[in-house]
């Protein structure tokens, strides 16, 4: 394990992952902040005062930082941010499946995206049954995303993007 | 405030200098988003002109404008009255919620299956012109969202009833059940 965490070729793979991810969640939310915002108050979990300006700050920092993390400076700060952005989409995700409101998860905007399409092909039927189906899976796919950030926050030493002639720094 | 601490001594000895450029990267995201926002011809207002549930779920301020029209309990009622023949008013709720209470007359269409059903929905109401679309209250969204759908499958003039059905109760207006 501790190799892993070590391997430059990981860090980068880790880093164009993690950076990429938040950077194509982040387009279409600042191209349409006001859909955003509707799938924050979606939640239903913050009051109305905090609602707008989340909805304009969370999409300028994904991008920011995914692209901090991609280019490889201040990656460790930028790629905890995005953790801790992670883990708070990841609770207010889990505390609504187990209190039953049905909501958009709005994490790649408004376009249906993978998990929706995973829910249908799995439930005919629309229901509370979907609903669990595809906040479930909205979890998986976070935890899953959490991975390379957590391997880019771990990373032994900074590095740059390793050259494509000479190879990762040893 | 003693676990920030122990988080910060945690971090600071694990991860040497992570606390200071996770800071920077914080202040320098807020300085950003509050440029790109102001500078950004969709950006929303972030102080002024507030999200309003009261008044709608589409009503943050004027770039968050409805993207369909919406009507209030008044207009649904002229319309009910004058136009039943051309009429139809959808129900976007979930069909548990539509057979244990909805507007007389409403037809369900739960914006989670809109894909699926919008076909014979199209058939069975080809002679409608009028549709208003409704689903729990001013909170929620999918009255807005399947209206886009209706929209787009063209053939109808598409409304919001945005206080959507707890308007109607609350307008102490009758309501139906048991039926799909």
């Amino acid at each position: 394990m501790k190799a892993l965490f070590a391997n430059p070729w990981v860090h980068l793979l880790s880093r164009w992952i993690a950076g990429g991810v938040f950077i194509y969640a982040a387009v279409y939310k600042i191209y349409d902040p006001c859909d955003f915002a509707r799938a924050i108050n979606g939640y239903k979990i913050l009051p109305a005062v905090f609602i707008n300006p989340l909805a304009a700050l969370l999409p300028w920092m994904e991008i920011f930082c995914g692209i901090l993390v991609i280019q490889g400076r201040f990656s460790r700060g930028a790629a905890l941010l995005l953790a801790c952005m992670l883990l708070t989409f990841m609770t207010a995700i889990g505390f609504n499946l187990i209190r039953g409101v049905e909501f958009e998860c709005g994490c790649f905007g408004a376009q249906r995206d993978i998990c929706d399409a995973i829910a249908r092909s799995l439930i005919s039927v629309r229901g509370e049954v979907f609903n669990h189906v595809r906040t479930g899976c909205d979890l998986v796919r976070d935890a899953l995303i959490l991975v390379p950030v957590i391997f880019v926050i771990f990373f032994k030493s900074e590095r740059r993007v390793p050259s494509v002639k000479t190879g990762p720094d040893r | 405030m003693k676990s920030i601490a122990l988080a910060q001594r945690f971090l600071a000895r694990r991860f040497p200098g992570i606390v200071p450029e996770t800071l920077a990267v914080l202040l320098a995201s807020i300085v950003l988003a509050m440029l790109g926002n102001a500078l950004s011809p969709r950006g929303i207002s972030v102080l002024g002109g507030q999200w309003d549930p009261a008044r709608g779920i589409m009503h943050a301020d004027g770039h968050c404008a409805p993207r369909i029209q919406e009507m209030d309990l008044t207009s649904l009622l002229f319309l009910m009255e004058q136009k039943q023949d051309t009429l139809v008013v959808v129900d976007a709720r979930s069909k548990e919620e539509f057979i244990s209470g909805h507007i007389p007359g409403a037809v369900s269409l739960p914006l989670m299956d809109a894909a699926f059903d919008l076909p014979s929905f199209l058939a069975h109401h080809d002679a409608a012109r009028i549709c208003v679309v409704y689903c729990s209250g001013a909170e929620c969204s999918d009255a807005q969202d399947l209206a886009d759908i209706l929209r787009e499958a063209g053939g109808f003039k598409v409304f919001v009833y945005g206080m959507g059905f707890s308007g109607w109760v609350a307008g102490q207006r009758p309501v139906e059940n048991g039926r799909l």
